[in-house]
């Protein structure tokens, strides 16, 4: 049965051949474009990976304040971990537009040079210059090339996989080959440059690690923090003075405290010595009293009376024999002597006071010299503690936390990842697609397949013939696209914008054997889903049903209308009719809008960026400082920042707790007083999905620490993932100086030395490098938007010109009734025109809707913000372009109407 | 002549498979007359329906309906008079399927300015009550009468039927018949049917043999019998 029945299929071919060959070449063109774009990046991917073997890439690289000693890279060599010294100047080159080279000498072992062109440098006169800065100052071997003065040779033109992506520094967001490159010398010649006295930075300690012997790269981070040297070992005055005012000051804590300590214990035996007397003199003046009062007694008992004076009660008895004398003048005297034994007594009394005080005091010396020694221990301890011993290791990084490495290979995962969702998307609609026109067959061929069950043909023997020509074609399209594809025709044109950006050879195109299976297995694939799926239920009725054709109107049609306009009644009547295909046609719209979207959403992303960054960057200059001034200068705002890391979607991205002043003009932040509310920017909020009452978690690697937040406020910045606090409350928070800081934000340039400095950011810098995100994307975007356009332009004629092919028997009916072709196209075809209208409506913010969502796992890599509001007008301009396609698409489809003839209404005469 | 029909040629294919369908065909229907048309398989009766009606070309000769000649008339043109002038019914009705009865009948209302009442009609083929339910709920003889119904809403001067009872059992047939002919009685509408029903030109006023594309026998029905009495349906 099944050979009679294949050659229907090749008939059946044949007859829709155009049909066929339409949706044959979409999936084909389908199944080309992912896997060129696919494949593309899996080219740069592969071609990456390939040379950093190739090249013998680093495990990691580490900077140190002054060179390793001979000891200690053998104690490392030791531990199995391969060392190569990759020191380098920085160099400003003459013309500021030239901006600066990185020099270095020629790498022996890892992260070896791969010469594009020419070759490495044999002669000291020789130098390799990095592609991607050649190309942009547009320099050729054998070119003359100066730096400082020096002029060379260039004897090649090389990339390196440790700087893939030639970020200046690994803090920026964005690379400017135009203002950065390396350049390679040999040994001999860095040597003299070296000594030339020309350089005008200190020379960059850097090594680069292979791992071995088991070892991780926390072990010989381990080993490297261990080393301490005398901050006097390290050659650069700035790093000097720098350490002076911070790591130098345990010694003078240090003495602060023994000085203390001597005062105390000089006071202490001052205090002793002053209450050695206490005793004696409190004894005295007891005396002197007693001795007053004895005398007085006597002077009173010659008097004739009878007294017994005491320091108790000479107060009363002198009163009461003053009140017993009559004599005036007696009792003057009385009242005289009275007052000088108070005195004398008010006097005694004082003196006991004053040393009993001198007691006390000599008690509370002798606590406080307890006290002092109590200090001295803990400041001992505390610095011991602290230790305020220099650590050699100025920098630590792993290759995977480095940007420069791997660069174009994780620019590449969202292509990858759009490319094959896209691909699917596409086949899922082209497939239900090719269901629509076998599901028409079936309707067409209802009697056959009655007659074919009557004689005992099974369901399934149907299925297979159905499904076999969507199989084939379906898989031969998916071929033909591959093999197109494999060509490598455009891959050249999307890998462009990457050869442009990133610092990498040219790769030859090579399809992946994955793509392969994709490319040969999803298509027929998704077809034999689609259409058992869809054509299972037609194929379930009774033979007795399918020969007398019946039930060709479906449930869906049968509604009631009421008094509605005859013209819309038949439009509603129509569409209902046409449900499959109108959905198929609302599902095309709304899939091709779905791949639509993700290059709105790339091109709103990447216009947003541009203009949020440029719209946010306040600052003109930010000064990232290596050994800040001990006052920041007045015309700049400081700030302290720190550098930590929070994962998001399995990527590990760099968070900055930025530390500043409540009134920093750069910043629209109004940062509290607290350790842990914060105010995070708007590109943190977005990235990590964070609104006001969240809490979370940063983890610094360094110290090992993971520091809690809540989110306070939001604020409109988008050049980075910050947290922002005070800058007084994260200085105690980390622990430092009062008046410390790291960073400087000026609107103007400062006059900063430039060995003081990590990196120097303008506000130019961040526009122009954002902007640079649009250009890597722009392939990728027309290509989507193409694509999209075209899959719905083609889904939308194929799907109407089905509705048409269904309803010839109808057409040519109302044809004999005399209608025009002006009413037919207003029976048949313009009732579409609000199935795409309200369905654009509903599918438009739909789509953008649902690709907003999607869109943060499509580029959990990109270490952005995710910005991706579109603006009302855009809408509006799709939606009128959705109108201007299908008004093409009608006036095409128009013509057809003019094909059914009404002698065709004739045939069905049987 | 309301119609007329002259030396009318139509030919179908080339070389081997060429078949002159109509030879020469002359006949004339006046207005008001119910006619019927009749021949064995391939006479070429149905090819002569189709060309009366304009759906069909012919290779030469003159056909003029009520003095509109429309033998090379433009497609445009065509649609017009078939729009102003035909109403068609045929042996499997032709419904659209997913419309209702009033829907279908509307299909035809839609194209004139001045068509017949609706309801009255509806109610005059026994429809009133079908009229929300669609083509598949409805029997063959009222899948035939909302035919009927859709053909006449426009009052159409020329009515022309294609085996209308081909489809249909001897009572409904019947039913059909007399409907036909009320139709005629009260709107004066001419009627050509095409039939392989030897009974029905008992009812009818002209009668025409075709044999072979050519008019075998013509002849006026002077003893028309009305339709409820016709035998053998």
């Amino acid at each position: 049965m099944q050979k009679v029945l294949r050659k229907r299929v090749f008939r059946s071919l044949k007859k829709h051949f155009v049909r066929y060959a339409m949706l044959g070449m979409m999936i084909a063109l389908g199944i080309f474009l992912v896997v060129t774009i696919v494949g593309s990046g899996e080219m740069l991917t592969r071609g990456t990976e390939e040379m950093a073997r190739e090249t013998n890439l680093e495990d990691g690289e580490f900077e140190v304040f002054v060179p390793l000693t001979e000891s200690e890279k053998d104690h490392i060599a030791g531990m199995g971990i391969t060392l190569e010294e990759q020191f380098y100047y920085d160099q400003q080159m003459e013309n500021e537009k030239d901006g600066t080279l990185r020099v270095f000498k020629v790498r022996g072992t890892i992260n070896r040079l791969h010469m594009v062109d020419g070759a490495e440098p044999s002669a000291k006169d020789e130098l390799v210059l990095e592609k991607r800065y050649a190309e942009e100052h547009d320099i050729r071997v054998g070119d003359a090339f100066s730096i400082a003065g020096v002029s060379y040779r260039v004897s090649g033109i090389a990339v390196v996989s440790d700087y893939d992506g030639p970020f200046k520094e690994v803090s920026d967001t964005s690379c400017n080959s135009g203002l950065f490159g390396l350049a390679f010398l040999t040994d001999e010649a860095y040597e003299e440059f070296s000594a030339s006295g020309k350089t005008q930075k200190s020379e960059d300690y850097l090594y680069a690690y292979k791992l071995g012997g088991g070892r991780t790269d926390r072990d010989l981070k381990d080993y490297l923090k261990d080393l301490k040297i005398d901050a006097s070992e390290v050659d650069d005055e700035l790093f000097a003075e720098y350490w002076e005012r911070t790591g130098g000051v345990e010694d003078e804590l240090r003495d602060a405290v023994k000085d203390l300590r001597e005062a105390t214990d000089e006071v202490a035996d001052a205090i002793d010595e002053l209450s050695e007397n206490n005793e004696d003199i409190n004894d005295a003046t007891g005396r002197i009293l007693d001795s007053y009062l004895g005398v007085t007694a006597s002077t009173i008992k010659s008097y004739g009376m009878e007294i017994e004076l005491t320091p108790d009660n000479f107060e009363d008895e002198l009163d009461r024999l003053a009140d017993a004398v009559p004599d005036p003048i007696l009792k003057a005297s009385l009242a005289d002597v009275k007052e000088q034994l108070c005195d004398l007594r008010d006097y005694r009394d004082g003196l006991k006071e004053y040393t009993d005080a001198v007691d006390e005091l000599k008690d509370g010396t002798a606590e406080m010299s307890d006290g002092v020694e109590e200090l001295d221990t803990s400041v001992d301890d505390a610095l011991e503690e602290f230790d305020f011993e220099l650590s050699n290791l100025t920098s630590f990084m792993k290759a995977s936390d480095n940007p420069r490495i791997f660069a174009t290979k994780n620019d590449k995962v969202v292509d990858i990842e759009v490319g094959i969702i896209a691909g699917v998307i596409v086949l899922i609609l082209l497939a239900y697609v090719i269901s629509v026109f076998v599901v028409h067959s079936i309707e067409s061929e209802s009697s056959i397949i009655g007659t074919l069950y009557s004689m005992g043909v099974t369901k399934n023997d149907l299925l297979l013939h159905y499904i076999s020509l969507p199989v084939v074609v379906t898989f031969l399209s998916g071929l033909i696209g591959a093999l197109v594809a494999s060509t490598g025709i455009m891959a050249p044109m999307i890998a462009e914008s990457s050869y442009q950006y990133f610092s990498i050879p040219k790769f030859s195109f090579a399809v992946p054997d994955y793509l392969w299976v994709y490319s040969l297995v999803c298509p027929p694939l998704m077809a034999v889903i689609v259409n058992v799926l869809v054509i299972s239920s037609k194929l379930n009725r009774t033979a007795l049903s399918l020969i007398r054709n019946e039930a060709k109107q479906g449930r869906n049609g049968k509604f009631r209308l009421g008094g509605m306009k005859f013209i819309t009644a038949f439009r509603i009547r129509q569409m209902l009719r046409e449900m499959r295909s109108t959905l198929a046609v609302v599902l095309g719209m709304f899939l091709s809008l779905m791949v639509f979207m993700i290059g709105v959403d790339c091109y709103v992303l990447c216009n947003n960026i541009a203009k949020d960054y440029a719209n946010d960057t306040k600052f003109e200059y930010m000064y990232t400082l290596k050994y800040p001034e001990k006052e920041a200068p007045a015309e700049a705002e400081a700030a302290y920042a720190y550098g930590c890391k929070k994962e998001v979607l399995g990527f590990n991205f760099d968070v900055t707790i930025l530390g500043i002043d409540s009134d920093n003009p750069f910043f629209d932040v109004k940062p509290g007083k607290s350790k842990t509310d914060v105010t995070i920017s708007s590109a943190m909020a977005e990235k990590y999905g964070l609104k006001q009452g969240d809490e979370f978690i940063v983890t610094d690697d360094e110290k090992e620490v993971k520091y809690a937040f809540s989110v306070k406020d939001i604020t409109r910045y988008s050049s980075g993932f910050y947290i922002f606090m005070d800058i007084d409350v994260m200085r105690e928070m980390m622990g430092e100086s009062k008046d410390y800081y790291n960073v400087l934000f000026s609107d103007k340039a400062l006059d900063i030395d430039p060995g003081r400095l990590y990196s120097t950011t303008s506000r130019d810098d961040v526009v122009k490098g954002s902007e640079v995100f649009s250009t890597l994307m722009m392939p990728m975007i027309y290509t989507l938007s193409g694509s999209s356009a075209v899959i719905f332009c083609v889904v939308l004629y194929l799907m109407m010109k089905v509705m048409i092919d269904r309803s010839a028997q109808n057409i040519s009916l109302i044809k004999v009734f005399g209608y025009r072709r002006g009413e037919i196209r207003k029976l048949y075809l313009d009732g579409n025109f609000y199935v795409i209208a309200i369905g654009a409506l509903i599918v438009l913010p739909l789509s953008k809707k649902l690709m907003n969502m999607m869109f943060p796992f499509m580029i959990s890599n990109v270490a952005c913000g995710l910005n991706v509001d579109t603006p009302f007008a855009f809408y509006v301009v799709a939606f009128l372009v959705i109108l201007a396609l299908y008004f093409v698409i009608n006036a095409i489809l128009v013509r057809r109407l003019d094909k059914f003839t009404p002698a065709e209404i004739l045939k069905n005469r049987e | 002549m309301y119609v007329e029909v002259s030396n009318v040629k139509k030919s179908y294919g080339e070389g081997g498979s060429y078949v002159e369908v109509l030879k020469g065909v002359s006949v004339g229907v006046e207005r008001g007359e119910m006619c019927v048309i009749q021949g064995t398989s391939g006479s070429g009766k149905s090819t002569l329906l189709n060309c009366i009606g304009g759906l069909d070309d012919i290779d030469s000769g003159s056909c003029r309906i009520d003095g509109l000649e429309i033998a090379g008339l433009r497609k445009d043109k065509l649609s017009e008079y078939r729009r102003d002038t035909l109403g068609f019914i045929f042996q499997f009705y032709n419904l659209v399927p997913n419309l209702t009865v009033r829907e279908n009948i509307e299909v035809c209302r839609y194209l004139t300015k001045d068509p017949l009442d609706m309801d009255e009609l509806l109610e005059t083929l026994g429809l009133k009550e079908h009229a929300d339910k669609f083509p598949s709920q409805l029997s063959g003889g009222q899948q035939q009468r909302t035919a009927i119904a859709r053909a006449l809403i426009k009052n159409p001067k020329l009515l022309l039927c294609d085996e209308p009872t081909g489809a249909l059992d001897s009572k409904t047939s019947r039913d059909i018949l007399i409907l036909l002919e009320k139709i005629n009685e009260k709107y004066g509408t001419t009627m050509l049917i095409v039939t392989h029903n030897n009974s029905i030109k008992n009812m009818v006023h002209r009668v025409i043999f075709l044999k072979d594309g050519e008019i075998a026998k013509h002849y006026v029905n002077e003893t028309r019998v009305p339709a409820r009495e016709l035998e053998d349906l």
